[in-house]
């Protein structure tokens, strides 16, 4: 859908620029083919005046012109005077007589062609119209000869010396015919259109396909990880280029991701064993200190700082091996509603401190199947979060339940809320909320970043449902167990 | 109890050391895999603390040997990794549990104590301290005659205060124990569930047990 624009873009154009041609294309032809069509009739009238010059030579007897001509063909004879020495009798009355002088064309002369001859040879013999013999003789048209349409009428005035012959032929015949090709034409244009445009349509839609490859595998990069490239199917050198450079720079991006992963992963893994080391030692020297003493409260400083270094390294540690795809639940049945419990508990006894009203809704033996370690780390983590942003005397309101096969909690707190321009970044790692910061609240900004990537790792989701001042609400939803699961645990590993 | 500590990484096997003998464990090291399991395979020990990196052979090949050769001796692994698959490895291998570094000294002693009981047949179920006993099996808590009820939590922060008698336990300590809870403002939880549990156990004309270390943490009475 998203390339309909361009490729209805490229249908319509090639319709347009196809219509014009075909039309000045048809217009010309129509033109000329009109134009010959009538030079033909001109022709036969020529001709037809040249087999007949009885009709000029018969002075007066013009009863066996009359019998012989058809109803196609009117004559009218008129002297170099212009009186009218005869008309058929088709002569229509509205076609009065000629006035014109006919201009002497030394040039021309019109020879009377002999009959047997002429047939084969110069396709005349189609044209017959019905005519006899016109009586013997010669007649010379030494006159430039003229014509003219008037009516249904095409009209040629062929003059000798002394008499105008005026033979008018049927021209209905003819313009039926250009009006059939005309019809013709105009039918087969939008036809032709239409074909033009449906092919510019599948040649756009063609000529895009790889870009729609493209385009679904960067999609796919996003979603599912770095490792995704476009296959190079297409031949088309032009395409072919692009799909290798894209690939290229996937491959790079990929490759100093990757780095990064290890890196944070490496580093938070040396950390732990001077943690380890920092952390003993610590431990033993403040057993051997006398209780209560400077010392002792030092060397339990420094331990809580070692705590809080832990807390860093592991969250780093998970946070890259989210990154890598590396961090995989071990499955087992929680009992969700349970496991809230506990943590409102906890999380009431955190908040003692800012009185918060806590308003709770849990369905009851809500099971989902999960780590339990790092649903607990996901689920403290929002809590804290509700804890650490809320205002002394504000509420939290937890509601879970299960709906179809899901399990839906709901986790509010009566906040500043966050700015609009930061919503998109609540989930971005070291991110606080800026207001947050000036109030002083203790943390990295990991929590909620860790939080989303174990609900991921889980299959769920998590997500800023509002956030407005005074009620900020994530939503969480988790797949509920399958039933029938929890007999057989083993399927979890 | 005899323990055999395999661990490459020195100062981490001396403050391992250090703190298992102030326990009154008493500690043979080896800093080498093939070394330790040439240890392990000829000394009798009531368990085997071993780190899974090791040069020589390393931590899961010498559990594995061990196993073959039918030595039930108790082994509790290390790693820095934490890893899943390497953590169900070992268990499947026949390890009786397992410490991701940093881990505390008195969460090893802990899981030492139990799976030294489990071996031995749970003898040592019963903790005493002065007139409390804590009974880890039953999860009943007594003072003499007088029964007193708990709930989870708070009877595992009792359970790890007793375990070490006269030993201070900080805040955050008791909270990776109790709570899972590795982040600091779970040391909040600490103090309120202290305070429920003194006002429980220590009924009016009863002797203190539980003692603030200001500034530091708590400490269960020893004896006298």
């Amino acid at each position: 859908m998203k390339f309909l624009p361009f490729r209805l873009k490229i249908a319509l154009l090639s319709a347009v620029i196809s219509g014009v041609v075909l039309v000045g294309f048809g217009l010309a032809a129509y033109f000329m083919i009109a134009r010959q069509k009538i030079e033909s009739l001109d022709t036969e009238i020529q001709s037809i005046a040249a087999r007949h010059p009885g009709w000029i030579n018969s002075r007066g007897d013009f009863q066996r012109l009359d019998e012989s001509i058809g109803e196609h063909i009117i004559v009218m004879i008129q002297d170099s005077g212009g009186a009218v020495r005869h008309t058929s009798s088709g002569w229509p009355k509205e076609i009065k007589p000629f006035t014109n002088e006919l201009v002497d064309d030394p040039d021309t002369r019109v020879k009377p062609i002999d009959d047997g001859g002429s047939r084969g040879g110069r396709g005349w013999g189609g044209m017959g119209r019905g005519l006899g013999p016109g009586g013997g003789g010669q007649a010379e048209f030494t006159k430039i000869p003229q014509f003219m349409t008037t009516g249904q009428w095409r009209l040629g005035m062929l003059g000798t010396a002394d008499t105008t012959l005026v033979i008018g032929l049927d021209s209905r015949p003819t313009r039926a015919e250009l009006d059939r090709l005309r019809n013709a034409f105009l039918l087969a244009l939008p036809l032709a259109l239409f074909l033009v445009g449906l092919g510019g349509w599948l040649v756009a839609g063609r000529a895009l396909r790889p870009m729609r490859a493209i385009a679904e595998t960067a999609a796919l990069v996003t979603s599912r990880g770095l490792d995704q490239r476009i296959p190079l199917s297409n031949e088309d050198p032009e395409i072919a280029r692009v799909i290798q450079v894209l690939n290229r720079m996937m491959d790079r991006l990929e490759n100093s991701f990757h780095q990064a992963t290890r890196f944070s992963a490496d580093a938070s893994h040396e950390l732990k064993t001077p943690l380890a080391i920092m952390q003993g030692e610590l431990e033993n020297a403040l057993q051997d200190a006398l209780p209560g003493s400077r010392e002792q409260q030092v060397f339990s400083n420094l331990l809580e700082e070692t705590q809080r270094l832990k807390t860093i390294t592991r969250s780093l540690l998970l946070l890259a091996r989210a990154d890598a795809g590396q961090l995989k639940p071990t499955m087992e049945a929680v009992d969700l509603s349970g496991t809230l419990e506990e943590i409102i508990e906890d999380t009431r006894i955190l908040a003692a401190a800012s009185r918060l009203v806590f308003e709770v809704e849990l369905g009851p033996g809500i099971t989902i199947s999960a780590d339990p370690a790092l649903l607990h780390t996901a689920l403290l983590n929002l809590f804290v979060n509700a804890v650490k942003y809320n205002e002394p005397g504000g509420t939290i309101r937890v509601c879970l339940e299960a709906l179809a096969n899901e399990a839906v909690l709901t986790i509010g707190n009566s906040g500043p809320g966050i700015p609009a321009g930061e919503k998109d970044q609540v989930f971005t790692r070291f991110h606080r909320v800026d207001a947050a910061r000036q109030r002083r609240v203790d943390g990295l900004g990991l929590g909620l970043s860790l939080a989303r990537e174990i609900v991921l790792a889980h299959e769920g989701e998590l997500k800023l449902l509002e956030s407005r001042p005074g009620w900020t609400n994530f939503e969480l939803r988790l797949k509920l167990q399958a039933a029938g699961w929890a007999e057989n645990p083993a399927t979890s590993i | 109890m005899k323990i055999l500590l395999i661990e490459d990484e020195k100062k981490i096997a001396s403050f391992i050391r250090k703190g298992l003998e102030a326990h009154g464990f008493v500690v043979d090291v080896s800093h080498d895999g093939n070394e330790g399991f040439t240890v392990a395979t000829t000394r009798p020990y009531d368990a085997i603390v071993l780190d899974i990196m090791l040069p020589g052979r390393d931590g899961l090949s010498i559990l594995r040997s061990l196993r073959e050769r039918k030595m039930p001796v108790p082994v509790i692994l290390l790693t820095a990794r934490g890893e899943l698959n390497e953590r169900l490895e070992g268990l499947n291998l026949g390890a009786d549990d397992y410490l991701t570094k940093p881990f505390y000294i008195e969460e090893l002693i802990a899981r030492l104590h139990v799976v030294t009981r489990r071996a031995s047949g749970a003898s040592q179920s019963i903790l005493a301290v002065a007139d409390l006993t804590v009974n880890l099996l039953t999860r009943e808590v007594a003072r003499g005659q007088r029964k007193i009820e708990l709930t989870a939590r708070e009877f595992e922060v009792l359970e790890h205060l007793a375990r070490s008698p006269g030993r201070v336990l900080t805040r955050p300590q008791i909270c990776e124990r109790v709570w899972n809870y590795d982040f600091d403002p779970g040391t909040n939880l600490v103090e309120v569930y202290i305070q429920r549990l003194r006002k429980k156990l220590e009924a009016e004309g009863e002797r203190k047990l539980i003692e603030t270390i200001r500034g530091v943490g708590y400490r269960m009475k020893s004896e006298s």
